[in-house]
């Protein structure tokens, strides 16, 4: 392998695009079931509700991998489409430096509806804060800064009473950060639905 | 029907997310099989003048960081925009990691005396004078190992970068000794210990300061140190001064 590093370069490339691509397939599958499954009629104005989201997240930036915890709101606009505003922290180390992150983002989210499960897809804009920072014998140093994120994604939450929900989602975070750069992400945890049918 | 439809969808997002959480990343495999493998992440010296912060950070404004093996150009990769990095595949002994920014080479990192099979990683930090190691971790296959280079290694030289007979630039505080001799602080973390600085036939400026700086010489003094750098082991680094800059205090 005496192309090690630019077969790491297109690997990490790879990989990402077959992330990427199960990602799409899977979320494919799931949104073109919903439709080709007659769904169970909605109750007389029946909507979507507002709601809130914690749970866990994980991310994969760039050569890391960042565990944390992701907060969202939902408001919605109409029948099936919400506003959502979305917060998440992740932390880690690589290679002797600590890395924080932090993504305040923005966007919509389309649901459908069968039974207990409300797939949903979503596109979030936003800021995606990054630290870095190691130890010296001369104090800790450290390193910011903002790049836009943009993260299309899917998910689904599953019913679990009138009020509460299971969620997992996924969505590929774009990060521009002198180049495009595709960050996986994975969330799971709980739903609160406010307010009635 | 209904109820298989979703137990496919949940199979799905289920799926899609084990495969995301488990494709790439940091994850240590371990090194046996990839050739040396390199793990880094650079810090951004925030508010280093001519250096935007273009790792760890946002790199939009400088462009993207790219590294390269100088003993094999083939082998390079771009570096994230949280500043993290990996190479795979390095060849054994030594090691130079040249740090470009659109094209432009802003710092070099050699590691010298690298054994195969190993597992490293590196903190860097970008600065104005260039590219600073920070920490470095080798890690063989029969477990974690102290670092040949250039923190622990015997052949190694103290300050980073250096290499005995070539000429060097360094600037720091005095910390003992007279205008003949004296002991170097190495500003940042280039240098793991003191500098000696043989200055006896160094010619000396006075920046920023009225008066004969030389006479006025004392501990404590920012100095900038351009000469020959003789020795450099990991213990002792002396330098043979041809000019001496006494920084206003």
């Amino acid at each position: 392998m005496t192309e090690g590093g630019a077969v790491s370069g297109s690997r990490r490339g790879l990989r990402s695009l077959g992330g990427a691509l199960v990602l799409l397939l899977a979320g494919a599958s799931i949104l073109a079931a919903a439709p080709a499954r007659k769904p169970k009629p909605a109750p007389s104005g029946s909507r979507e509700r507002p709601d809130v989201f914690g749970g866990y997240s994980f991310v994969q930036s760039g050569s890391a991998n960042l565990h944390g915890g992701q907060v969202s709101a939902s408001y919605p606009l109409g029948r099936s489409l919400s506003l959502v505003a979305d917060v998440s922290g992740h932390y880690g180390s690589y290679a002797g430096a600590d890395l924080t992150e932090l993504d305040l983002l923005a966007g919509g989210r389309r649901y459908w509806r069968w039974r207990g499960l409300s797939p949903f897809a979503q596109v979030l804009v936003g800021g995606v804060r990054h630290k870095a920072s190691a130890a010296t014998p001369d104090g800790a140093i450290s390193s910011t800064g903002t790049d836009l994120g943009v993260a299309p994604g899917f998910g689904a939450d599953y019913r679990l009473t009138p009020r509460w929900a299971a969620r997992l989602g996924v969505d590929l975070r774009l990060v521009h950060g002198g180049g495009w750069e595709a960050d996986p992400r994975v969330s799971a945890g709980a739903v609160y639905r406010f307010g009635r049918r | 029907m209904m109820r298989r439809s979703m137990y496919c969808a949940l199979l799905g997002l289920a799926t899609s997310a084990l495969v995301l959480a488990g494709c790439g990343g940091s994850s240590p495999s371990g090194p046996s099989g990839k050739g040396v493998v390199l793990q880094g992440t650079v810090l951004s010296a925030t508010g280093s003048a001519g250096v935007t912060a273009h790792a760890g950070g946002s790199q939009s404004a400088a462009g993207k960081m790219v590294v390269t093996v100088q003993e094999n150009p083939a082998i390079s990769t771009t570096v994230s925009a949280n500043g993290t990095f990996e190479l795979e595949g390095l060849p054994a002994g030594t090691i130079t990691l040249v740090f470009t920014i659109d094209g432009t080479v802003v710092g070099t990192i050699k590691i010298d005396g690298v054994a195969a099979d190993v597992e490293i990683k590196i903190v860097v930090q970008v600065t104005a004078d260039g590219v600073i190691l920070i920490e470095i971790t080798i890690e063989g296959v029969g477990g974690p190992s102290p670092a040949p280079s250039p923190s622990s290694s015997p052949s190694a030289c103290l300050i980073e970068g250096g290499r005995a007979n070539s000429n060097i630039e360094l600037e720091g505080q005095v910390a003992s000794g007279t205008t003949s001799l004296f002991e170097l602080d190495v500003q940042g973390s280039r240098a793991r210990d003191l500098v000696d600085v043989n200055a006896s036939g160094a010619s000396w400026k006075c920046v920023g300061q009225s008066g004969d700086c030389k006479t006025n010489f004392k501990v404590g003094n920012q100095v900038h140190v351009r000469g020959l750098l003789t020795t450099c082991t990991a213990t002792e680094a002396v330098v043979n001064a041809t000019e001496v800059k006494v920084q206003k205090p």
